[in-house]
């Protein structure tokens, strides 16, 4: 059987099946090879977590504008 | 004029988000915003800045960004937020220049100038202006 003509049977599987397949894919793979397509992917982190810099900056921007209020 | 608001908080909810009122010189938008103890900085998205009238090339403080964002361009813009009957309150946001980013009230400053409860017991978060 060619990948073409599994493709449609694996995408009509159920979702457990597909993990069970998956599972059984990944064994066969070496853990090398496995690192480099999970390395390759990219997961949106929004959150801003460690901008200290920009903090900092925003911080300095919030200073001032309160000496340049007590000023007016 | 109260100090101290409580937001139903659903178990089913992924995250914490509140409704607010963000104003600048003449317009406000309403808006749902994230409450992210873990962003250092309030972040704005593009689209909400632009719908307030903000222009871009008026911003002149650079803010440097990390994650994802490290890749856009963000400035320093202050934005009125209203909550609920709160008395409204100035606060600096990080205004990147995307958009497909949630609106997020972080550290700086909105976690110093407000008091949050997350009482998951009760399914309520408890904000308290100090």
């Amino acid at each position: 059987m060619s990948l073409v003509e599994l493709i449609p049977l694996v995408v009509n599987l159920n979702q457990l099946d597909k993990l069970s397949l998956f599972k059984l894919l990944a064994a066969q793979i070496p853990d090398a090879e496995i690192q480099v397509i999970f390395s390759a992917s990219e997961y949106p982190v929004w959150s801003p977590y460690d901008a200290t810099e920009a903090a900092n900056i925003l911080m300095q921007m919030i200073q001032d504008d309160r000496e340049a209020s007590t000023l007016a | 004029m109260p100090s101290r608001v409580e937001f139903p908080f659903s178990d089913d909810e992924a995250l914490p988000t509140i409704p607010i009122i963000l104003s600048y010189a003449d317009s406000s938008v309403s808006a749902n915003a994230l409450l992210d103890t873990g962003s250092t900085v309030n972040l704005l998205p593009y689209d909400i800045g632009l719908q307030l009238g903000a222009i871009w090339e008026e911003q002149t403080v650079r803010l440097p960004l990390a994650g994802n964002l490290a890749k856009v361009e963000a400035r320093g813009l202050f934005v009125y937020v209203k909550i609920r009957n709160l008395e409204p309150v100035r606060l600096a946001f990080a205004w990147t220049q995307a958009s497909q980013v949630p609106l997020i009230l972080g550290q700086t400053n909105f976690f110093r100038e407000f008091d949050v409860c997350f009482q998951q017991s009760q399914s309520t978060v408890e904000i308290t202006r100090f």
